[in-house]
């Protein structure tokens, strides 16, 4: 028996390779930090409804439910990062930097390395992933944009640590791997185009995936039921502003924002462009003395499945 | 190979330099050791020092590394000829770093922030009028 139980999180390194079935985590895989990471088997029993067996002979009736492997992990992609995420968000390849929707979400297994075994995490997908900021008054605070995806996977296994199953390669930390920071987006609306000012922004996108069990104990397929992406925005309340999101109610509007991370002469860039979005108004609310915000949220809406979204992703440092 | 409180103090330094910094009432950059020993800081100079670095919230295999810079403005005397108001000199130097990077290797980014606009110390030890600003460089370091 192992007298080592003191693993700790930051002695776990989060491997990722896109494929089918078993994954070969020994080499070509891609390696990212992360803040958190929930992903959990969760296998449920059965008892079913039947006449036979009885107290003594309680396993005649009962047999294993479905296996749904799920959860969320959270990291801070540089633009890098995301030119192999993004397709597996996106649900197609991307053309050069431009990145579509589609309804063939790349499927990819997930190792998640300690000193003390292994979480192996097979036939993974997005099941939606959620791009958000945060500003924080003051002091030192968290300012990064961060992403949240959640997984759906079909297979999950504990492993034995070994080196010859999972060499880490080095955490590459280069200029176009470092986050983006909450205050280097620009949002801008309509033709002219106009900035919305805001103070925190998410952009969400739903793939509604859903893991199929037909008799099997295993997911046999993981399915999407549809798709949503929205982006909300909390700004500051202008008089400008509430009668724009009352129009927008009825109204598509373009709405492009931007990641833009630059130093000196070099930048990375993400654009999310919404060709047509419309607001789902929600009044603002006073609460006590504090400054009054304006929620808006965005419903992507264009007029084809591969118009919703567009991502515009360029890495080149 | 991440940026060190060094390299992020030369690049603050060599900011410094490129102002204009006889409208603040000074002529030179200096570095010293903060707090200042029994010999008076140099006079009138911006005077730039290394603070404690700070741990910022990080990932799993990374830590955010936040390494401060302290910068002083010190003048003989309140209203010294052709200097500027303290407000004047911390705005200007305010504007070039807060929010800004400074070129350097794995910089997340920096901030600035006001601290104190009069030092009873510098003034009560060696009457100098000093205010100062603190420069912080947050750096992304792969454990």
């Amino acid at each position: 028996m192992s007298t080592c139980c003191n693993v700790m999180g930051f002695e776990t390194a989060m491997l990722v390779k896109s494929g089918t079935g078993t994954i070969d985590f020994t080499s070509g895989t891609e390696r990212y930090a992360i803040l958190t990471e929930d992903i959990s088997a969760n296998i449920e029993l059965q008892g079913r409804n039947r006449i036979t067996g009885d107290r003594t002979t309680r396993t005649a009736y009962m047999r294993k439910k479905g296996y749904v492997v799920q959860g969320t992990i959270v990291l801070q992609p540089g633009a890098a990062d995301l030119d192999a995420w993004l397709p597996r968000i996106m649900g197609a390849a991307g053309v050069g930097d431009v990145f579509g929707l589609g309804d063939t979400w790349t499927p990819f297994g997930i190792l998640l390395y300690t000193p003390e075994g292994c979480k192996v995490i097979e036939g993974c997908r997005v099941n939606y992933a959620v791009f958000q900021s945060a500003h924080a008054e003051g002091g030192e605070g968290e300012e990064f944009v961060a992403l949240v995806l959640n997984i759906i996977g079909t297979y999950y296994e504990h492993r034995a640590t070994s080196a010859a199953q999972s060499p880490l390669p080095t955490l590459v930390m280069t200029q176009p791997h470092l986050p983006y920071t909450h205050w280097e987006g620009e949002i801008l609306y309509g033709a002219g185009p106009d900035e919305l000012l805001y103070r925190s922004f998410s952009i969400q996108i739903n793939n509604f995936l859903k893991p199929i069990f037909y008799n099997g104990f295993y997911a046999s397929c993981v399915r999407s039921r549809g798709r949503r992406i929205i982006l909300q925005t909390e700004s500051p309340f202008c008089d400008d502003l509430f009668g724009l999101s009352f129009d927008w109610l009825d109204e598509a509007v373009e709405v492009y924002l931007t990641l833009s991370r630059a130093d000196g002469g070099n930048a990375v860039n993400t654009e999310f462009y919404f060709p047509a979005a419309m607001n789902n108004y929600k009044s603002p609310l006073v609460k006590g003395k504090d400054e009054v915000p304006l929620h808006m949220m965005f419903e992507a809406t264009g007029a084809n499945p591969n118009s919703e979204l567009v991502i515009t992703n360029d890495a080149t440092w | 190979m991440s940026a060190n409180h060094r390299d992020v103090i030369n690049a603050v330094i060599s900011v410094l330099q490129g102002l204009d910094l006889r409208s603040f009432g000074v002529v030179d950059v200096v570095e010293r050791d903060y707090p200042f020993d029994a010999k008076a800081p140099p006079c009138p100079a911006i005077v730039v020092s290394m603070l404690t670095e700070g741990e910022h919230l990080g990932l799993n295999n990374i830590s955010d590394i936040v390494y401060p810079v302290q910068i002083l403005r010190t003048g003989h005397s309140l209203n010294n000829k052709g200097g500027a108001p303290r407000a004047s000199w911390r705005g200007a130097v305010r504007d070039v770093f807060d929010y800004k990077r400074l070129g350097l290797e794995c910089e997340l980014y920096t901030k600035s922030r006001f601290v104190e606009m009069e030092y009873d110390a510098a003034w009560k030890s060696y009457n100098l009028d000093t205010s100062g600003m603190v420069v912080s460089t947050i750096v992304r370091k792969v454990l």
